[in-house]
């Protein structure tokens, strides 16, 4: 809510600067994001005095006159005018070469018949600061110094604060809320508007228009009063119009905006019909399913069945307490008005506006409660101002507005309760942690108009009708801390319990396998869990999918499966701002439903490897990544456990060049070579590598246990055997662990190759084998028989052939 | 006696200017050889008056022992290779670049998280994790906030299609935790959480931490000295911090707390005494316990601990960004 400190003044008394004030509603909760300058219309205008006046020489109808601009350096310009009425040594308005008007008319240097004219003297209606528009615009001699900029001159030091609400605050949505509040923490006088309304119409009418609630449990409160020749002229408001526009309102006409500076001021929203749509009697009630109003902003609405109306003649003109409807509008040629002030409860507006879509100034303070005490007086305020605001020359004249009989239907038992609450003595103690002195609590519950009653053990408290938020003893509390400052709340250290979290240390923590990425060339990556529906769907194995009811945006409207694909986006990005190679990862949730229809929420490990091995430098060669740097890069990130890894199938990864990686018999995760489809959906042609892994599965609790090692030499014996392609290292491996047992201590591969040499279909591997006792010094004929007894099986099992 | 000495001295000097073992030899011939001038004036020693012979025979010795010293001091040094290379192997240009490396990083929202996290675990708090897709009781009911309560505007909620909700706050693990555990509690809940927004800073998913305390006379004098230390050991420093009064419907009194940087105050909190109404629902008794609960942007302290001015930088994983946090 916007606020001018102006308003605020008149009703509230302070004697702080602005940054103070500031502070003191920050300090109260009421967040100011913003304090500034008030805005005006125009720019380039100045004060200038008329010190010359002469007679154009071509025109009657027009006068030259020089303006003095700067006393100190007595500096003129030479302006053509056409306001006879001129007289030297006037205080005049000057918009100089340069300046822009309201209109948006921007002033240049012109030549009016054959006489420079350096600039224009404006009349208040073209500065939008009066109505007048035949006489040019005079300051009292008083007013504004010379030269000074007309906005100075205008507004003073006067800003606007910009204030920022919680929600259960609706009482400070209006200066009178606003002016409360300050004197909470000033200790000054504030004064309210709506007491001691000394106004009695003496113009009156008797005619009235019925008026029936049938919903009181939402309506509990509605005032309507004839108002019969309605002021039209909207020029005489233009002191109210300035704080209207400076809060943020447009100016509308006569009557609303009265009626708009009475909401502002009081808070009380209120509604005038035109009398002729109106007059078959108003009706309060649930709207019917079906039902149409057209609100005054063009918005058509087909109501539901709950929604609160106000209609006459079975017809709504009004959400209610929300927005009327365009065809029982005010306009500026409106005579006669009904005006309604009603109370409508939080529950019976709350969700209306967001229903239809329509917030306005009146949902807004509904919604969040309004002071039921007030109605009636708010009534006569507004009244007075419709009255009131009409230019002193009107009045006694047929012209002033003239008003009838207010008819009320109240339904006190529908009100919000107020209930006592009881406040133990010692419980603001007890939860803030200092003691206040019960008599510094009272004057505090004076002030913030609480009703109370003091025992030995406590207070029985009631809260004011316009604060909604007051309901547990806590929220006296939060009260004395507002006022005492949550800064002088002192603080204090807690104690905590030591406590033991179990004998376990988790050693695959997630901590350790993000460090051992990193250390091994990977850049921690953070995408969004939303992915677009197509994406996850090269991803997903589940017919079932967590979709977003309201997702930001299409590409971003399902929960992933899977972390790569949005690393193969962000990969894309990055192949796109000229980067070659590219170490990513991530770890965080992911969504899939089982085939039971459980949702499993999962933490899983992805990362990402495309490019070159090595970052370019003279001593690296340029050899391109492939899965065996991946594997490696695995069997380093999970070290603290053996790995296997096998063939299988993945929907996103390459058949033959991915496997599923194993720790204790368990599946962890996938790896291999990105499919060409899925990357290239991404718009990568490149290699793409990358790993998936489950990571609850990785998380490991148990330390490793030492075995005792042989301290005799080994022997290493290395072999050359040449054999077919579909033999697996794996099942080599296997044979020579199952065949040397306990003697084994190493099995390395240091070479494999093909070539015209072998037959299609075959190609040399070398192994080299380390065998070591645990008790004592291998023997060179007990080693060559083992060896023997290798290569006699690797013959039979797998036709290899020793190379010699 | 005094021709001596300066013998010495000047033979000190060119042990310490000698630069080969050769050079060394040749010094040692010369003072303490047959015919060095040390072993003369040994000799000499007869033709001296016999009282006097003890104490220069004892000089002279002197003289020869720290002779010794330094040469054998300076012969180590010299095959040490200190001093000038005499070694005779090529010399290296270090300055050649490395077998580079790639170098990883961790994402700096990682980095903030671990240090939140270790200030916490440091003090005897738990770390604990929960979903993020939630049910709307855990994320709104259980935490005073009814449907239609203005306070779910404040919350842009994700909803999917079968009704559930992207967590907008990890406040839910805190409810889960109570409903679990008996206090004392003392735990943070650090995870992502999802609102709908996106702009210079705000992004639709970010990353929140949220503390909980429960136990018997906990106070809003313990909730402020928690969240000021917290504050002082993230940013390593004493910066000024200041509570304002705010609304939250799971806590009540509640407080924003803002830091004063050097672009003024700005905000990186709230905080407040848990509702009664929030425990009890929960299970915990409101008249044996009370308690505290703070929430803040982990991405917002990273913002603002590694001056990154746009969130969503923290989500584009450009390497550009990645490359600084190593």
């Amino acid at each position: 809510m916007k606020i001018t400190t102006s308003w605020l003044r008149r009703l509230a008394k302070y004697d702080c600067d602005d940054a103070e004030l500031v502070n003191h509603f920050n300090s109260l909760g009421l967040e100011v994001d913003a304090i500034y300058e008030v805005p005006v219309p125009f720019t380039g205008v100045i004060v200038g005095q008329i010190k010359q006046l002469e007679q154009h020489p071509d025109r009657n109808d027009l006068l030259v006159c020089t303006v003095l601009t700067d006393s100190t350096h007595n500096k003129t310009v030479q302006v053509v005018c056409g306001d006879p009425s001129l007289k030297l040594e006037e205080k005049v308005v000057l918009a100089q070469d340069g300046a822009k008007l309201p209109d948006g008319r921007a002033i240049k240097k012109t030549n009016i018949h054959g006489v420079e004219s350096d600039g224009m003297l404006c009349s208040g209606k073209e500065l939008s600061i009066s109505s007048e528009h035949e006489t040019i615009w005079r300051m009292s001699s008083n007013q504004g110094k010379i030269g000074e900029c007309l906005g100075q001159v205008l507004l003073g030091d006067e800003k606007v604060l910009d204030l920022d609400f919680t929600p259960n605050r609706g009482d400070c949505f209006s200066v009178l809320g606003l002016a409360r509040e300050l004197q909470l923490v000033t200790d000054g006088a504030f004064h309210n508007p709506l007491t001691g309304v000394d106004w009695e119409c003496s113009q009156l009418h008797s005619d009235e228009v019925s008026i029936e609630v049938q919903a009181p449990e939402a309506c509990p409160i509605y005032h309507g009063i004839v108002i019969k020749n309605v002021p039209r002229d909207a020029t005489h408001l233009t002191r109210l119009r300035k704080d209207l526009t400076s809060c943020g309102l447009r100016p509308v006409n006569y009557v609303v905006d009265c009626l708009n500076y009475e909401l502002f001021e009081t808070g009380q929203p209120t509604h005038a019909f035109d009398l002729d749509k109106v007059k078959d009697g108003i009706v309060v009630r649930y709207s019917r399913a079906g039902e149409k109003i057209l609100l005054l902003d063009g918005t058509d609405v087909t109501l539901d069945s709950s929604t609160l109306v106000i209609t006459s003649g079975d017809k709504p003109v009004a959400i209610a307490g929300v927005m009327g409807s365009l065809d029982s509008a005010v306009t500026a040629e409106t005579k006669d008005i009904l005006l309604e002030v009603a109370y409508f409860t939080p529950d019976a507006v709350r969700g209306t506006a967001r229903k239809y879509g329509v917030q306005t100034e009146a949902s807004l303070r509904f919604e969040r409660g309004v002071d039921f005490s007030i109605q009636l007086q708010a009534l006569r305020c507004a009244c007075k101002r419709l009255a009131e605001e009409v230019s002193p020359s009107l009045s006694g004249s047929e012209d002033i507005p003239r008003f009838g009989p207010v008819v009320s239907v109240v339904s006190e038992s529908h009100l919000p309760p107020r209930p006592e609450i009881f406040l133990p003595k010692e419980l603001p103690q007890k939860r803030i942690g200092y003691a206040h002195d019960p008599k510094e609590v009272n004057h505090m519950f004076e002030r913030l108009e609480f009703g109370f009653r003091q025992e030995d053990n406590g207070w029985w408290i009631t809260p004011p009708p316009h604060r909604y938020d007051i309901e547990i003893p806590e929220d006296f509390i939060e009260e004395i801390c507002r006022i005492y400052g949550y800064d002088n709340i002192p603080s204090e250290p807690l104690q905590v319990a030591t406590h033991f979290r179990g004998s376990k240390r988790i050693r695959g923590d997630v901590r350790e396998l993000r460090a051992n990425l990193s250390t091994l060339g990977y850049n921690e990556a953070m995408t969004y869990s939303f992915i677009k529906d197509d994406a996850n769907a090269l991803f997903s194995n589940s017919k079932k999918i967590p979709e977003l009811a309201n997702p930001i945006s299409m590409d971003r409207s399902i929960m992933r499966c899977s972390i790569v694909p949005g690393l193969l986006t962000a990969a894309a990005y990055n192949i796109a701002r000229q980067e070659s190679a590219l170490r990513i990862f991530e770890y965080g949730q992911c969504f899939e439903y089982e085939k039971s229809g459980e949702l499993k929420q999962r933490d899983k490990l992805a990362g990402l490897s495309l490019g070159p091995r090595h970052p370019e430098s003279w001593a690296n060669n340029r050899e391109t990544i492939d899965f065996y740097d991946l594997k490696a890069d695995i069997e380093s990130l999970l070290c603290f456990s053996d790995v296997v890894f096998d063939s299988a199938a993945c929907k996103w990864l390459e058949a033959g060049h991915s496997a599923s990686v194993k720790m204790m018999d368990r599946t962890v995760g996938v790896v291999g070579k990105v499919r060409r489809n899925v990357a290239r959906y991404f718009e990568l042609d490149q290699d793409v590598y990358a790993f998936e892994l489950d990571a609850a599965q990785l998380l490991r609790s148990e330390f490793a246990r030492f075995a005792e090692f042989s301290p005799f030499p080994s022997v290493r014996r290395d072999l050359a055997i040449v054999l077919d392609k579909s033999v697996t290292i794996r099942e080599i491996e296997t044979l020579v662990r199952v065949t040397l047992k306990s003697f084994l201590w190493d099995f390395v591969v240091f070479d494999v190759f093909g070539g015209t040499q072998f037959e299609d279909n075959q190609h040399s591997v070398a192994i080299g084998i380390t065998l070591r006792h645990q008790s004592r010094t291998l023997q060179d004929e007990e080693v060559t028989g083992l060896m023997n007894e290798v290569v006699d099986k690797l013959t039979t099992q797998f036709n290899a052939k020793l190379r010699t | 006696m005094d021709t001596l000495n300066d013998t010495f001295d000047s033979t000190l000097r060119s042990v310490q200017q000698a630069q080969t073992e050769k050079e060394l030899d040749d010094i040692r011939v010369q003072a303490l050889g047959r015919k060095g001038a040390f072993t003369l004036a040994l000799r000499g020693l007869k033709d001296l008056p016999k009282e006097q012979r003890p104490a220069v025979g004892e000089e002279i010795n002197r003289y020869k022992k720290s002779i010794e010293t330094a040469l054998s001091e300076r012969r180590i040094e010299l095959e040490s290779g200190a001093g000038e290379n005499k070694s005779g192997f090529e010399e290296i240009d270090i300055s050649l670049p490395s077998r580079a490396r790639f170098k990883g990083s961790l994402h700096p929202v990682t980095q903030a998280l671990t240090r939140i996290e270790d200030i916490f675990l440091n003090v005897g708090y738990d770390v604990v994790l929960g979903p993020e897709i939630e049910d709307e009781y855990h994320n709104f009911e259980a935490l005073n906030i009814p449907a239609e309560h203005p306070a779910r505007d404040m919350h842009d909620t994700f909803y999917l299609t079968d009704g559930q909700v992207l967590r907008t706050h990890t406040s839910p693990v805190q409810i889960r935790t109570m409903e679990t555990r008996k206090p004392p509690i003392h735990i943070i809940c650090p995870g992502r959480v999802y609102r709908c927004d996106y702009d210079r800073t705000h992004t639709p998913m970010f990353h929140q931490v949220e503390g909980l305390v429960v136990d018997r006379g906990v106070s809003f004098a313990h909730l402020k000295h928690t969240v000021i230390e917290f504050i002082h050991s993230f940013f390593e420093e004493s910066v000024e911090v200041r509570f304002r009064p705010s609304y939250f419907p799971f806590t009540e009194p509640s407080a924003e707390v803002d830091v004063k940087g050097a672009q003024g105050w700005s905000e990186v909190m709230g905080c407040g005494m848990v509702h009664p109404r929030v425990l009890s629902m929960s299970g915990v008794d409101p008249n044996e316990y009370s308690g505290f609960a703070f929430g803040f942007g982990a991405d917002r302290l990273a913002m603002l601990k590694f001056g990154i001015r746009d969130l969503r930088l923290m989500f584009e994983n450009d390497l550009r960004f990645l490359n600084q946090f190593h």
